[in-house]
């Protein structure tokens, strides 16, 4: 009889452990998936991580991410402390981007750069509030605009912040299209909104979007070695597309990679999660960095394209700024509904999809240079 | 009375075409909706006015420069 | 805080990302001189 009654009190025992801190991790869990289910945001992503978040938090379940030895932990172990699924998604991001327009109007690709500032601004204002130095580097990075540079930065330099960036990284992408129009309307007139450009397509030879891949990525990783994994595997996924005559790999890499990963990915992280390291005052200043951050990326956009503006006698609508940053293809779209609101007949689009490849390549760019400054500087990881 | 033509402006396919010759639209209604670069993009009208010619149809693989609609005003 | 960290961040993040697109924008112009589109496979473009 004993023994029957030891059995059953196992069996209560989550109950038992339950604490409020994952009760509240629990119901964020299931706000993340009513988000994704009921609302349709972004599901491909909150479902796996609300899941994960409510796996993650139930008691004795062994599935928190930093459960040593559990499931989740062995995914999390090899494939984000080691870098390989942000690293693996961008060969799918690769495959999926099309260069094509910036490389017929190569200008844009400045507004890529410009779009990285907020990254920077960000970083100061997160040493002025007191992070440490590894953990304002990878709260900058939110600016990157790019869930998986995000995560890549993160799992390096400050893994307790890890689940606070990707999903600040990975909303404020979404949230894109709210945040941009208005800072872009603030900055700028109805008549400059309205300039046309000609949205005719140039063409480029094949073998211009063939060489690009390949030579641009020894130029960059030469540059800045340090962003190599990155860089490497966008221009890798990209050649594979261009190159025409591996579509199976194509297909592997942009549609089988890129979901496998999105799903352990999101689980992981979902699964990172705590009560312990998420309900504290450091995620709140973590999206509130976030927001700056992507709030300035545009600010700086929009002044560089009314600078180019200028120079181009008028010819470049300044809104094609605001695609500098890296949510690719969000801005591009936000960028083509302005310019259409504005103008009826104006179609953005074409350059605006430019712009945002080039956003692409500068936040990738940049997250390298902060990463071969570190090294240089000698400051490892955060906490071992 | 003056006829505004407007043109595809970028390669893709017509997903939908909202307007039927004779309907009469305003400057910014959409005229159909042009799916380019894994994105759906309205075409909006220009002008108010009538529509008086539409040479699409939904699925249509479009070019550059080939004629959506004609609307008079 | 460390100011000089934060500024050495932002001054060398800056230039180098600057730098280094603008010398993809030389080296895709390059590439476009070198092999310009010839209507490879049709002649479309009217504008």
């Amino acid at each position: 009889m004993d023994v029957f009654i030891d059995a059953l009190n196992s069996l209560g025992q989550g109950f038992l452990n339950l604490t409020w801190q994952s009760g509240i991790m629990i119901s964020i869990g299931c706000l993340l998936l009513y988000l994704g289910i009921g609302r349709k945001i972004e599901p491909l992503l909150l479902i796996p991580i609300g899941f994960g978040v409510v796996l993650g938090n139930l008691p004795l379940a062994n599935l928190a991410a930093q459960d040593e030895g559990g499931v989740i932990n062995l995914l999390y172990n090899t494939g984000i402390l080691t870098e390989i699924f942000p690293v693996l998604l961008f060969v799918g991001l690769g495959a999926m981007i099309d260069f094509g327009p910036l490389l017929a109007n190569p200008i844009v690709l400045i507004f890529g750069a410009a779009g990285q500032f907020g990254i920077f601004i960000t970083l100061l204002l997160a040493l002025g509030l007191g992070f440490a130095k590894q953990e304002a580097v990878s709260i900058a990075v939110i600016g990157a605009c790019d869930g998986p540079t995000a995560i890549y930065v993160a799992s390096k330099f400050a893994r307790d912040l890890l689940p606070a960036v990707s999903i600040a990284a990975y909303s404020y992408m979404a949230l894109v299209p709210i945040i941009q129009p208005p800072i872009m309307r603030a900055m700028t007139t109805k008549k400059e909104r309205a300039i046309l450009m000609p949205p005719g397509e140039k063409h480029v030879s094949q073998r211009v979007k063939i060489l690009f891949p390949i030579i641009a990525g020894i130029l960059t990783i030469l540059i800045a070695p340090m962003g190599a994994p990155l860089m490497g595997m966008l221009m890798l996924g990209n050649l594979l597309k261009e190159s025409g005559v591996v579509s199976r790999l194509v297909d592997v890499s942009e549609n089988t990679i890129a979901n496998t990963v999105t799903l352990l990915l999101g689980l992981c992280i979902g699964a990172s999660m705590l009560g312990g390291n998420f309900l504290k005052w450091d995620t709140i200043l973590v999206f509130l960095l976030g927001f700056i951050a992507i709030f300035m990326d545009t600010v700086t956009g929009m002044l560089l394209g009314k600078l180019i503006k200028v120079i181009s006698k008028g010819k470049i609508n300044p809104l094609l700024g605001a695609a500098g940053t890296s949510a690719f293809p969000m801005s591009a779209r936000v960028v083509q509904k302005e310019g259409q609101k504005a103008n009826p007949r104006s179609f953005l689009l074409w350059h605006a999809i430019g712009a945002n490849a080039g956003g692409q390549i500068g936040s990738v760019m940049a997250a390298s240079v902060m990463l071969a400054v570190m090294s240089g500087l000698g400051i490892g990881p955060l906490g071992g | 009375m003056s006829r505004e033509t407007i043109e595809v402006p970028i390669t893709g396919k017509i997903i939908s075409v909202e307007v039927k010759v004779g309907d009469a639209v305003k400057e910014g209604d959409v005229i159909c909706i042009l799916e380019s670069m894994k994105m759906e993009n309205p075409i909006l009208a220009a002008v108010s006015g009538t529509v008086v010619e539409i040479g699409v149809k939904a699925e249509q693989v479009v070019k550059p420069g080939e004629k959506i609609a004609v609307i008079e005003y | 805080m460390d100011w000089s960290f934060g500024l050495t961040m932002t001054a060398a993040g800056m230039a180098v990302t600057f730098i280094t697109l603008y010398l993809l924008t030389l080296l895709i112009r390059l590439l476009n001189k070198l092999f310009p589109f010839k209507n490879e496979e049709e002649k479309k473009s009217k504008t």
